[in-house]
């Protein structure tokens, strides 16, 4: 079955990612603990190093290592001496996945709603119009639309809370600042497959039928336009989530992407490999679930591994 | 009213041959000509061109317009808002903004097309070897096989998290983030290459030279590479602003390229704190460079993807 | 018998990146209750652009002049909206096109494309219809019709989604079906097949079909009446008789023996026509075959031939029927006169 081989893709690729993570974590020159080596006694550091399994043989570091991820333990962190990788995820991911979310929802509705439009509308003014905002959608990073966002918003017009987190006030801009991008890129996308599409034989043979022109968009034109745009959703959602890095630190949103990039700057590796590795397998799971779907809603495309 | 005369000659046969009989009123153009006059014709994309023309100008001239270095610091002019002597303004450090941004410049723009180029040059190897070994015996099966379940893994390893592992652990600078980007950059270019090389040898032309015995390095060279070059120019001014945005995001980040080497990243990534008390200066040029510059590159890809594809014609 | 569809001087020309393409120049037919027309002309004569006219299937935009009259049972379509004409489209007369394999919307089940019609214009619940849709397929000749009421397009061969075309355009039982080369796309048996279903509706239901195709066997099998097309224009038209045992117009006469033939008693050697028809961004003032006409005449360059009654039912446009020209015997003298004084 079709499925099963991409399952194992998927699990062959996690693996891929854990072991270049581990391999990567021992080619850190230098003691993680050299900045601690002067506020603990030598026994003490001993101690740490052995509970961080450092003293072992690599080989069984690394056992150690995949057994530890298969319980879902991914070690305490360096920085944060009394909290372990695992609770800073726990605690981080709720904002980020709500950040995410709404940042999803708010590129896939108006993406889609505004590249329909322009195609229904081509060469015209509202097709015009948006493209062009489409065009500097994709141009303008949302690290460079986020302070512009806060300066007019919040510092000036004092619509909306400058940063953090907390009421729903706070979740619109960093959302919007997250979504641009991907809208922009949506909208340019699902317009030039409603191009193709209306351009086919099918659509013609619809309206000979009679039946207006509403049902020719929608169960004709939409329907098949939007599959192409499926199969792009995976690398779309990896690239919200790897936004969230840059959007909740200019924020300050207590979320998982603010935890890494500090723990990047504190250089805390078992955070930053951790999260690494939290990320990854999250987004390549993300993939596998976009990419079944995608075969299951295009009827053309069979399941079985009958001439993949 | 005709006379018989009149009538007879209206009546005359016609000689064939002297009729235009393959009359074709609209005048055949060769493909280079088509495509360039297409550009042309696009505003837009050559809006884009000129844009790019500019920025590549000024980020060579630009510093030496003024008397100050980028890296040139004075602390009692720190954080003046753009004036007659300091057209960009200054940074908190009192370094000029306008040499800074253009050596700026210099520095993302070398690390995107670098990093692009890499990657096409990359890209294309394993999908030119993979696409030609394809159906070539046991042996050319298997390279592609092997090659391509390589490209499956790596195209669904998150790219920029991979980038960002290799640059915590190496030493940041400009190389390390050259290399970074392009190790994973190049997968989605081996797919196109390869994906195009495979349509290219079913065509007949293909078949004959091999059959005429001539050598592979010559056929690769005289028939399948002119026509993906447009695939690849296409493909790059895609990929070199991304790349370009990959680096400002990294910069942004804090693993970017060290002081005082700037890139529009890491002025970004600066500014960031002042944003608030009004320096709008600070984040704005960078900002606005970084933002005009992918503009540019897209609006002239699309240009040029619309020149070159067959679609767009009526 | 009354006339279903009257098309009298048609004319519609569409916007290109060429330019202004005048793809229908003048055009009249007439189509009758229960009879099979053929339009025939070879692909760019105006053929199809003529069939989505008169469905009003063409895009606004694309349309640059439109004129003429279009009636069907008396009414006026021309000028009608969009929203007007809907109570035509798929009722009244449906139509079936080339090619079948891009015809059909691939992600819609079969049935659920052919009761389309019948909820919208026969306000039929989708029980009753799903039923009526399996008796269509029942008679298209498709076998298993519940079962191939749930697949999807790509699940049928090139021949059965041509009859899947021809139920949907039975659907809510059309007076006039056009059917623009429903048989080009298959292969010989089952061009075949599909043109035994044409008959059987003819007969059977009475429905009136314009068959539009540039295979004149096919016109032999099913017409009743031809017209046929060159560059925008008609110019022959007449029974099935008329065309093929006494053809008038060179273009007619030329397309008859670049035929293979069955009956021909010794080899004939097959006559293609040679050239290509005029574009028709900037279309001659003279008679449009002329540069290909084997007996094109000076008057041919200069001016559009009057119509010819040649029967009741014949009518031909060409200056070879003007009552002033010199026979064939004169004109080759002429012709041979011209060749002299060239040599000398």
């Amino acid at each position: 079955m079709l499925i099963l081989k991409r399952f194992i893709m998927m699990a062959v690729t996690i693996w891929v990612i854990v072991t270049v993570t581990f391999v990567i974590m021992h080619v850190i020159p230098g003691d993680p603990f050299a900045s601690d080596s002067t506020n603990y006694p030598p026994e003490v550091l001993a101690n740490m190093r052995s509970a961080y399994h450092l003293d072992e043989p690599l080989p069984i570091q690394y056992v150690d290592y995949l057994r530890d991820l298969c319980t879902l333990d991914l070690g305490p962190s360096i920085e944060f001496k009394s909290r372990s990788v695992n609770q800073l995820i726990a605690d981080g991911f709720p904002a980020s996945a709500l950040l995410g979310l709404q940042a999803l929802v708010i590129a896939v509705f108006f993406g889609l709603l505004f590249g329909i439009v322009a195609a229904l509308n081509h060469n015209g003014i509202v097709d015009y119009i948006v493209m062009g905002l489409a065009i500097i959608g994709i141009s303008v990073p949302s690290f460079i639309l986020a302070p512009l966002l806060i300066k007019y918003f919040s510092v000036e017009w004092k619509l909306l809370p400058v940063a953090s987190w907390g009421t729903w006030r706070h979740s619109i801009l960093p959302s919007l600042s997250l979504a641009l991008m991907p809208m922009a890129i949506i909208a340019r996308f699902i317009r030039s497959s409603m191009l193709e599409v209306l351009n086919q034989n099918y659509i013609k043979t619809a309206d000979a039928k009679g039946i207006g022109i509403v049902s020719i968009i929608v169960k004709h034109a939409i329907r098949n336009a939007i599959i192409p745009v499926i199969s792009f959703l995976g690398p779309l959602i990896a690239a919200l989530i790897t936004g969230t890095f840059v959007v909740e630190k200019i924020f300050a949103i207590p979320g998982l992407g603010k935890y890494f990039v500090d723990s990047i700057f504190n250089r805390d590796y078992p955070v930053i490999l951790g999260t690494t590795v939290f990320f990854s397998v999250v987004l390549i799971i993300v993939l596998f679930v976009a990419d079944l779907s995608y075969r299951l809603i295009d009827p053309r495309i069979k399941l079985s591994s009958k001439g993949d | 009213m005709a006379t018989l005369s009149e009538e007879r000659s209206l009546f005359r046969p016609v000689q064939k041959h002297s009729l235009d009989n393959e009359q074709i009123k609209r005048p055949l153009t060769k493909q280079w000509k088509m495509t360039i006059t297409s550009i042309l014709k696009n505003k837009l994309a050559l809006l884009g061109m000129i844009i790019l023309f500019v920025i590549v100008v000024m980020a060579i001239i630009g510093p030496h317009l003024v008397p100050y270095n980028y890296s040139d610091q004075s602390l009692t002019n720190g954080n003046i808002a753009p004036n007659s002597q300091h057209w960009f303004g200054t940074d908190d450090l009192g370094r000029d903004m306008w040499s800074r941004t253009w050596y700026g410049a210099r520095i993302s723009l070398t690390i995107g097309v670098a990093a692009a180029l890499i990657d096409i040059f990359i890209g294309l190897v394993v999908g030119g070897v993979s696409g030609y070994m394809a159906g070539r015996g046991k042996i050319g099966d298997r390279i592609d096989n092997i090659l391509m379940r390589l490209v499956e893994v790596l195209y669904s390893i998150p790219y920029l998290l991979v980038v960002i592992l290799l640059l915590v652990i190496m030493k940041p600078g400009l190389k390390t983030i050259i290399i970074a980007l392009s190790i994973t950059g190049w997968v989605s270019m081996a797919r196109i290459v390869r994906g195009q090389i495979l349509q290219l040898k079913e065509q007949e032309y293909v078949a004959a030279a091999q059959k005429l015995g001539t050598p592979h390095y010559k056929i690769i060279l005289r028939h399948l590479f002119p026509n993906m070059l447009g695939i690849i120019i296409v493909n790059l001014t895609f990929t070199i602003p991304n790349a370009i945005f990959a680096e400002s995001f990294l910069s942004f980040i804090g693993l970017g390229v060290q002081a005082p080497i700037a890139s529009w990243g890491t002025m970004c990534n600066d500014a960031l704190g002042v944003i608030l008390s009004g320096q709008w200066w600070r984040l704005f040029f960078p900002g606005f460079m970084i933002s005009l510059t992918m503009f540019a590159f897209n609006v002239f890809g699309d240009g040029l993807q619309d020149a070159l594809d067959p679609h767009s014609r009526d | 018998m009354s006339a279903l569809l009257e098309v009298k001087d048609l004319t519609v020309s569409l916007k290109s990146h060429g330019g202004e393409v005048q793809a229908v120049r003048g055009v009249d037919f007439v189509v009758n209750e229960g009879e099979v027309l053929a339009i025939v002309g070879e692909s760019g004569c105006g053929k199809s652009v003529t069939a989505q006219t008169i469905m009003g299937l063409l895009p606004k935009k694309l349309i640059k002049r439109q004129s003429g009259s279009i009636r069907f049972q008396g009414q006026e379509l021309m000028g009608l909206s969009r929203s007007q004409l809907r109570k035509y489209k798929g009722a009244q007369m449906s139509m079936v096109f080339q090619d079948p394999m891009t015809s059909l919307n691939p992600t819609m089940k079969i049935g659920h494309q052919i009761i389309e019609g019948i909820v919208k214009h026969q306000k039929l619940s989708k029980k009753v219809a799903k039923q009526k849709a399996i008796e269509l397929l029942h008679l298209v000749g498709i076998p298993h019709p519940e079962e191939r009421y749930r697949q999807y397009p790509h699940e049928l061969s090139g021949g059965m989604r041509q009859r899947v075309l021809i139920a949907i355009a039975l659907s809510c039982h059309p007076k006039l079906i056009i059917a623009d080369e429903p048989t080009t796309a298959l292969d010989v048996t089952v061009q075949a097949q599909i043109l035994d279903i044409l008959k059987d509706l003819k007969t059977r239901l009475k429905t009136s079909i314009i068959l539009i195709t540039h295979d004149l066997g096919v016109v032999a099998e099913i017409a009743q009446r031809v017209i046929v097309m060159y560059a925008g224009k008609v110019v022959e038209k007449g029974t099935v008789e008329d065309i093929l045992e006494h053809p008038n117009h060179p273009y007619t006469k030329a397309l008859l023996s670049s035929l293979p033939r069955t009956d021909a008693k010794e080899k004939i050697r097959l006559k293609p026509i040679e050239g290509t028809p005029p574009d028709l961004y900037s279309p001659p003032k003279g008679c449009p075959f002329a540069p290909r006409c084997d007996n094109a005449m000076e008057i041919c360059l200069q001016g559009m031939p009057k119509e010819t009654r040649l029967s009741d039912s014949h009518i031909s446009h060409c200056w070879l029927n003007d009552e002033r020209c010199p026979s064939l015997k004169e004109r080759l003298m002429l012709l041979n006169a011209e060749e002299g004084r060239k040599q000398a």
